[in-house]
């Protein structure tokens, strides 16, 4: 060797990686709605720690990327409910009339496809930015309190992911510093170690969350449906007449949105869900009218 | 017409007398019992500066005591201002910890809520009446109209809209107490008692841990809470340790206390009418069936008052029989509401009918000499966990009696349990054959032996009776396989989250025909002429039930006032 600067080995790549084979084009968007594509993925990864006996456990290699795969798909849910939404949902679109897009968005993008270019900048990858974006696009203020201490706690992993992913799961300053230094000074630079209990927890709490978050937006949405006016509305709610046969395509609409078929228990009908909201809001509108009630 | 109704609201009346709730505060007084030194004990305890836990099971006297406690208050300037506060309605929240991410929070501003209401009532109803109790409330930023609104919504599984959320989020335990002690100043007493009645809340482990957090951080040098659970409850809770956080009161009487006579006696001499025309053999042999139990006792004096048999005898059989199976079947729909417990259930049952038929064995030679036995006695150190489960359902429904612990030489200790003393009437243990009321009060009026049946647990119930205790785990909702273990979260086959489905939306579906008390001929009409009635949950979704059921024919004011108050009670029985 004549070259100090040989360390190691270097051999050439034999192929280089064709990044236009590695998607499937013959993908079709689902039906599925966003929280049952949310199960479904989870699924698959609670499938690797779930049946686990008693004495076995995951590699802490890969646990990590487990965990990044739970708030990969919390982050995939979000983005498909939003889009969802601004697709069907006649006050969701109102609300992003006057949101900017970029150049190449417009030019490239068929129109349907729009209200996804609109999401190309946002990320779901805090817990700011998970709930900045609902009043953004979909106009619903504020989560339950419930939907919101999940969130908080959601945080904490979230900065846990961002050491598996940045770092290899080794601990780094910033996220100390978020986690609480008092607490998280001494484990600087020391790895992460995801135990099958803890992806239990942390499941748990995405589950939770997503389904919390779930009921949250589709209360809000199904109560604006009903009760404010559109911008060129005369009347308030979608023009609802509360008899099932006629209203029954107008819910499936937000129904399908919403509802689960995945989930070990699944969402009660359709039907039913619609008789409780019309007895709930059948009177906007009219003299009898009270003051509205829900979310 | 008119007069069959009123007849029947009488009967109603006295009836639903039976439980605490329903007697007027104002009749209260008269119509309790002082005798005893364990009613002077619960008096005392009820009304000190210590944060108390009063045990005992159902319908053993605990929301009478309680409610005396209260009016004793109220009318002695020298004892604390007070506060009596039912949660007996918990149990319409279960369905929120499926469903909500914030339940237990919800919880929380619902106890509160439920305190805050007690709060304002008892200030209306002191006297002399504090007279800027709704200022106090306002200042607070409490006022009534919305505590009402938040308690009612919550009791309905309403959604909040946005402002009752935020007044939710803003009730504090810091506040609570702020009010509490702003009314208790003016009514110029030194501390105040919260006497928090029906907090066992064994059909929600989930809200009761969260329960006993609030109860803890009630307590102050000025409030001192007094929570009414059944025995065992507490031990469910993690963070609330009988003895360092609370000392328990037993509120339950033993068959074998020397006063049991006494007071049963002086409960029912202030509460029945026409006691005299009982036999003393019925009334004696019916107290020692009441299993220390009033309101078994007083229901029971009823039934025999109401006749319909040919012979004391007769009558004093149905009577016992009819109370023991009432007795089993409420026990069964443990198993129901709470499914995890079924085996459990299932077990108990089989433990105190063989102790039973034992204890006959036993007190064959010793009704030869002139003795009884009640207890058997199971070796301390035999009790495991699910055996001690199990035992403790069994006290929480009244069927056995925790003696106590008796030491037999060594470290050989024995915890001594009385089965439903109606077990061992309705087996003929006192008299060897089926014999005469006579015979049975002579057995009973035997003094109790000294020791407790001391026989194998094996020998009694069978080899593999303790091995067979197991907590029937849930199903998966997806897959169909039972959970390994009892709090595990995803299922171990087919990775799905567990939910529990929710027990209370399954006892709504209870049928409105099916409950006890409704005649055929009100069964009839209800099915007849309201299509829409057909269970639990529709009865419960009316805003006004009454204006319904005033609908149907024959249904007048008192006859449809008599269906509710049914309904009502079953509900809040059957739900609790």
């Amino acid at each position: 060797m004549s070259n100090y600067g040989i360390i190691v080995t270097v051999r050439p790549t034999r192929q280089p990686i064709d990044t236009a084979a590695l998607f499937d084009a013959s993908y079709a968007e689902s039906k599925q709605s966003p929280v049952d594509q949310f199960l479904e993925n989870c699924l698959v990864l609670n499938k690797q720690w779930s049946s686990l006996g008693p004495t076995e456990d995951v590699v802490p290699e890969v646990s990590r990327l487990i965990l990044v795969g739970y708030v990969s798909a919390v982050e995939g849910y979000m983005r498909s409910l939003i889009r969802k939404l601004i697709h069907c949902d006649p006050y969701s679109q109102a609300l992003c009339a006057t949101q900017q897009l970029s150049y190449a968005a417009a030019l490239h993008h068929e129109p349907d496809m729009l209200p996804d270019a609109l999401l190309e900048e946002v990320s779901f990858s805090t817990q700011k930015e998970i709930e900045k974006s609902l009043p953004k696009y979909v106009g619903l203020k504020s989560l339950s309190a419930g939907s919101k201490r999940l969130i908080e706690e959601f945080d904490q992993i979230l900065h846990v992911r961002h050491c598996c992913t940045h770092r290899f799961g080794k601990l780094g300053a910033k996220n100390a510093t978020a986690l609480g230094l008092q607490t998280h000074g001494s484990l600087l630079e020391k790895p992460v170690k995801l135990s099958k209990a803890t992806l239990e927890s942390v499941a748990d709490l995405t589950f939770s969350m997503v389904k919390s978050i779930n009921n949250d937006v589709f209360t809000f949405v199904l109560h604006r449906a009903a009760t404010e006016r559109l911008p060129d509305a005369s009347t308030p709610g979608l023009g609802w007449k509360w008899n099932k046969a006629q209203d029954r395509k107008m819910f499936a609409r937000y129904y399908d949105m919403f509802a689960s078929t995945r989930d070990a228990q699944p969402s009660p009908t359709s039907d039913s869900l619609y008789e409780l909201f019309r007895a709930q809001y059948r009177k906007v509108g009219t003299t009898a009218a009270k003051p509205a009630a829900a979310p | 017409m008119t007069m069959q109704a009123t007849a029947s609201a009488d009967e109603l009346s006295a009836t639903l007398q039976q439980r605490a709730d329903y007697i007027p505060l104002e009749d209260l007084l008269s119509e309790t019992a002082s005798t005893g030194s364990l009613f002077s004990t619960m008096i005392s305890e009820l009304t000190n500066r210590a944060l108390r836990t009063i045990v005992g099971p159902r319908g053993c006297g605990k929301t009478h005591m309680m409610r005396f406690a209260w009016l004793n208050c109220r009318d002695a300037t020298s004892k604390p201002f007070a506060v009596f506060s039912s949660f007996q309605r918990y149990f319409r929240l279960e369905p929120l910890l499926s469903s909500n991410a914030g339940a237990t929070q919800l919880f929380h501003s619902w106890v509160l809520a439920r305190v805050l209401i007690s709060a304002h009532e008892s200030a209306q109803a002191w006297t002399p009446a504090i007279a800027s109790a709704d200022q106090v409330f306002e200042e607070q930023g409490y006022p009534r109209d919305e505590l009402h609104a938040l308690a009612a919504r919550l009791e309905r599984n309403q959604p909040l809209d946005d402002a009752l959320n935020a007044f939710s989020d803003s009730l504090s335990i810091d506040r609570t107490k702020g009010v509490i002690d702003k009314l208790r100043e003016t009514a110029e007493r030194k501390y105040t008692v919260l006497l928090l009645d029906d907090a066992a809340m064994t059909l929600t482990p989930d809200y009761l841990v969260e329960f006993l957090d609030i109860v803890r951080s009630l307590k102050s040098a000025t409030i001192a809470p007094k929570v009414s659970v059944y025995p065992g409850t507490t031990e469910a809770s993690p963070r609330f340790h009988q003895g360092q956080d609370a000392t328990a009161i037993p509120a339950w009487i033993s068959v074998e206390n020397d006063e049991y006579d006494a007071i049963m006696g002086d409960i029912a001499s202030v509460r029945v009418k026409g006691l005299e025309s009982i036999p003393d053999e019925v009334t004696a042999l019916l107290r020692f069936a009441a299993f220390g139990i009033p309101r078994a006792y007083l229901t029971m004096l009823e039934d025999y008052q109401r006749g319909g048999f040919k012979t004391a005898q007769q009558g004093f059989n149905r009577i016992i029989v009819d109370h023991l199976s009432a007795r089993l079947a409420e026990f069964r729909t443990l198993g129901k509401k709470i499914p995890k417990l079924e085996i459990l259930v299932a077990a108990g049952e089989t433990f105190v009918g063989n102790v039973a038929k034992e204890l006959k064995e036993y007190n064959v030679h010793l009704l030869a000499r002139g003795e009884k036995g009640l207890a058997y006695g199971i070796r301390v150190d035999e009790l495991v966990p699910l055996l001690e489960r199990t035992l403790n359902l069994l006290i929480e429904a009244g069927l056995i009696y925790n003696d106590g612990d008796v030491k037999h030489g060594g470290a050989r200790i024995y915890r001594k349990y009385i089965p439903h003393t109606t077990l061992l009437l309705s087996n003929g243990t006192f008299t060897g054959h089926k014999g005469s009321l006579k015979e049975s009060l002579d057995g009973i009026r035997n003094k109790s032996t000294k020791h407790p049946l001391r026989k194998s647990l094996a020998s009694v119930v069978g080899e593999n009776f303790v091995a067979g205790l197991n907590l029937a785990l849930p199903k998966c909702a997806n897959c169909s396989e039972r959970r390994l273990t009892d709090n595990q979260r995803f299922c171990h086959n087919c990775a799905h989250q567990l939910v529990d489905a929710s027990t209370f939306n399954l006892c709504l579906d209870t049928s409105i025909t099916e409950v006890p008390g409704l005649t055929e001929w009100q069964r009839k009409q209800i099915k007849d002429n309201l299509p829409f009635f057909k269970t639990i949950r529709d009865y419960l979704a009316k805003q006004d039930p009454a204006a319904e059921l005033l609908t149907v024919s024959g249904f007048g004011k008192s006859r449809t006032a008599r269906i509710v108050d049914v309904l009502n009670s079953f509900v809040d029985d059957y739900l609790s």
